[in-house]
C-alpha cells in the first residue's frame, strides 16, 4: 500500500456508456459506468469475458473516447492518449527483432523522440532498463531475444516495458492468464513488489478471483454486456500479502462473495 | 543453417546423384534417341562443347533477370507498403494487381515486342512483371501482422501511426520480405526465358529454341541445367541473406 492517502480521484468514470459500430451492428460495450479511482490505489476488475473489462482500460489510456458519460484523469476529461500509461496484456507482445533490454526501453525511445532528444538519453535508457530487468528477476536476460525466454519471463518484460518510464497509471489486462499456476504465482510477487516500490496506481483486469483478492485494494465486478460495476469489496489484509493469505477464511470469504456476485449473470451454470 | 547434420548436408547430393544415375541408366536401358531424351552425359559433353557461348547467354540471362527484378524489388515493396498502410489503397488496388497477376505473361511478349523491339527490354520488363506480385503481397501482409496489443502500447504513449509504421510496421514485414524475395527471383528467370523464347536473338532462352530447331535436345538441356543452376544460387543468395537479416524471426 502507498503511504500517501489522497482524497481526490486520480481516475473517475462518470456515467460511461461505450459504443463499438454504428447501426444495427453496434455493440453497447459498457453503460452507465461509475469508477473512482485514488492515487496508488490497487483496483482489480472481475467479470465474465466479453464484459467489457478491456474497453475500461482503453478508455483510460485514451484509445477510445466514450459515448456517453466523461472520463477523467487529474480532473481533466481524456480526449487523447495522455502518455501516463504503462500497458501491459495476455500477450506479451514483444518486438520478436528486439533483445530484452531493447524492447524495455521502447516507451523511452517514444518518449524521447517526441521531445526531439536522441544521442544522449540512449546510455540513460538502457542503465534504467537493466536495474528493471534486474528488479524482475532478469539480470543476464538483457541480450536475449523473446524466442530465447520462457512465457513468464517474456510476460516480466512486458512488465518492465510497461513501467519503465515510470507510467502513473499502470493498466493490466489479464497478464497472467497464459502461464501456469506456479509462474503465475511468482509474478504475483513481483508485481505486489513493483507496486510498492513505484507506488504506482494499478489497474487489473483479471478473470482469476484469488488473485484480484491477493493483490488488489479493492475488486469491482463487472457485470455482462453492458458492462457496468456491480458490486465492489474492499480488500483489508496488510501488505506485503504472502502466498499462504489464500488459504485464510476471510480470504476465501471474499472470493466466494465475489463468485456469488458474478454468478449472477446470465451465463451463471455455463462457468 | 548453423548445425546441420552429415546427413542433412549429404541429402541433397545424394538426391541429385540418385536421380542423374536414373536417367542415366533408364535411358540407356530404354535405348533412347538423343534427341528424344539425351543422357546426362550428353549434355554434359554438350554443355563442354558450347561452354563459350552458353556462357555468353547464360550471362545475358542473368543480368536480364536481375535488372527485372531489382525493379520488381523496388515496385513491390512500394506497392506493399502502400497497400498495407493505407486500406483506401489495398481495397483500390488489390482487385487490378489480382487480375494483372492471373494474366498469362507470354501472352504479354508479343505487345511488348511491338513497343520495345525484339530483345533484351521486354525480357526484363516480363521478368518484373511476373515476379513483383508475391513480394507486393508478403510486404503487405508483414505489415498487416503488427499485434494490436502492441499498436496499443505504443499509441497509449502517443506515438503517431507513422512512428509506429517505421518502428514496429517496417521490422516486422522483414521476415516476409525476404521470404518472398526466394520464390520471386526464382519466377523473374521464368519471366525472362519466356520472353527470350518467344523474343529475342540473345540468352539462354534464346540458345534453346535455337538449339531445339536443330533438333539438338542435349543444348536444351544444357540450357535448362544453367538456368536451374542460377536459380539455385540466386534462391540460396536470398536465404542466406533472410537468415542473416531476420534470424530472430525463426527458431
Amino acid at each position: 500500500m502507498s503511504t500517501e492517502t489522497p482524497s481526490t480521484p486520480l481516475v473517475n468514470f462518470d456515467n460511461v456508456a461505450l459504443r463499438y459500430g454504428t447501426g444495427t451492428e453496434s455493440i453497447l460495450a459498457l453503460e452507465g459506468l461509475n469508477l473512482s479511482i485514488r492515487t496508488g490505489e490497487f483496483v482489480a476488475v472481475v467479470g465474465m469475458s466479453g464484459c467489457g473489462k478491456s474497453s475500461l482500460l482503453k478508455l483510460m489510456s485514451g484509445l477510445v473516447r466514450p459515448t456517453a458519460g466523461s472520463v477523467t484523469i487529474h480532473g481533466q476529461e481524456v480526449t487523447k492518449p495522455l502518455g501516463i500509461v504503462g500497458m501491459a496484456f495476455q500477450n506479451p507482445s514483444l518486438m520478436p527483432w528486439r533483445r530484452a533490454l531493447e524492447n524495455v526501453i521502447l516507451p523511452l525511445e517514444i518518449k524521447s523522440e517526441q521531445r526531439r532528444l536522441h544521442s544522449g538519453d540512449a546510455r540513460e535508457h538502457k542503465e534504467k532498463a537493466r536495474e528493471l530487468l534486474s528488479k524482475v528477476g532478469l539480470a543476464g536476460f538483457e541480450d536475449k531475444y523473446p524466442k530465447e525466454l520462457s512465457g513468464g519471463m517474456k510476460q516480466r518484460v512486458s512488465l518492465c516495458r510497461a513501467l519503465i518510464h515510470q507510467p502513473e497509471l499502470l493498466l493490466l489486462d489479464e497478464p497472467f492468464g497464459a502461464l501456469d499456476a506456479f509462474t503465475r504465482e511468482e509474478l504475483w510477487g513481483v508485481l505486489q513488489r513493483l507496486h510498492r516500490e513505484t507506488g504506482c496506481t494499478v489497474v487489473l483486469i483479471t478473470h482469476d478471483l484469488t488473485e484480484s483478492v491477493y493483490l488488489a485494494d479493492t475488486v469491482h465486478v463487472m457485470s455482462p454486456r453492458p458492462g457496468h460495476l456491480v458490486y465492489g469489496a474492499e480488500v483489508p489484509f496488510e501488505r506485503p500479502r504472502n502466498l499462504d493469505d489464500r488459504f485464510n477464511v476471510a480470504f476465501t470469504q471474499i472470493v466466494a462473495d465475489l463468485r456469488h456476485h458474478i454468478a449472477k449473470g446470465p451465463e451463471a451454470e455455463a462457468v | 543453417m548453423n548445425s546441420k547434420s552429415l546427413q542433412e548436408r549429404l541429402a541433397p547430393w545424394v538426391v541429385i546423384i540418385v536421380v542423374f544415375f536414373v536417367w542415366e541408366f533408364g535411358t540407356r536401358a530404354l535405348g533412347l534417341q538423343p534427341f528424344i531424351l539425351p543422357k546426362p552425359t550428353d549434355v554434359y559433353a554438350s554443355l563442354i562443347r558450347w561452354w563459350d557461348q552458353i556462357q555468353f547467354h547464360a550471362v545475358h540471362t542473368l543480368t536480364t533477370t536481375v535488372t527485372g527484378f531489382a525493379i520488381a524489388v523496388a515496385l513491390g515493396i512500394t506497392l506493399g507498403l502502400l497497400v498495407g498502410y493505407s486500406r483506401l489503397a489495398y481495397h483500390a488496388l488489390y482487385p487490378i494487381m489480382i487480375g494483372f497477376n492471373s494474366v498469362p505473361k507470354v501472352a504479354l511478349v508479343p505487345v511488348l515486342v511491338i513497343w520495345f523491339g525484339i530483345g533484351t527490354v521486354p525480357a526484363i520488363i516480363t521478368a518484373c512483371a511476373i515476379s513483383f506480385f508475391p513480394i507486393v503481397v508478403n510486404v503487405a501482409t508483414g505489415l498487416a501482422t503488427v499485434e494490436p496489443e502492441l499498436e496499443d502500447v505504443l499509441r497509449s504513449l502517443g506515438a503517431k501511426r507513422h512512428d509506429i509504421f517505421l518502428k514496429v510496421g517496417l521490422p516486422s514485414a522483414m521476415p516476409y520480405f525476404f521470404a518472398s524475395l526466394k520464390v520471386s527471383v526464382t519466377l523473374a528467370f521464368v519471366g525472362t526465358i519466356i520472353s527470350e523464347t518467344v523474343a529475342s536473338n540473345r540468352g539462354v532462352g534464346y540458345l534453346m529454341i535455337a538449339a531445339s530447331g536443330r533438333f539438338d535436345v542435349p543444348l536444351v538441356f544444357a540450357g535448362l541445367f544453367v538456368i536451374a543452376v542460377m536459380g539455385i544460387v540466386l534462391y540460396e543468395g536470398f536465404a542466406y541473406m533472410e537468415r542473416k537479416l531476420t534470424g530472430w524471426a525463426y527458431r
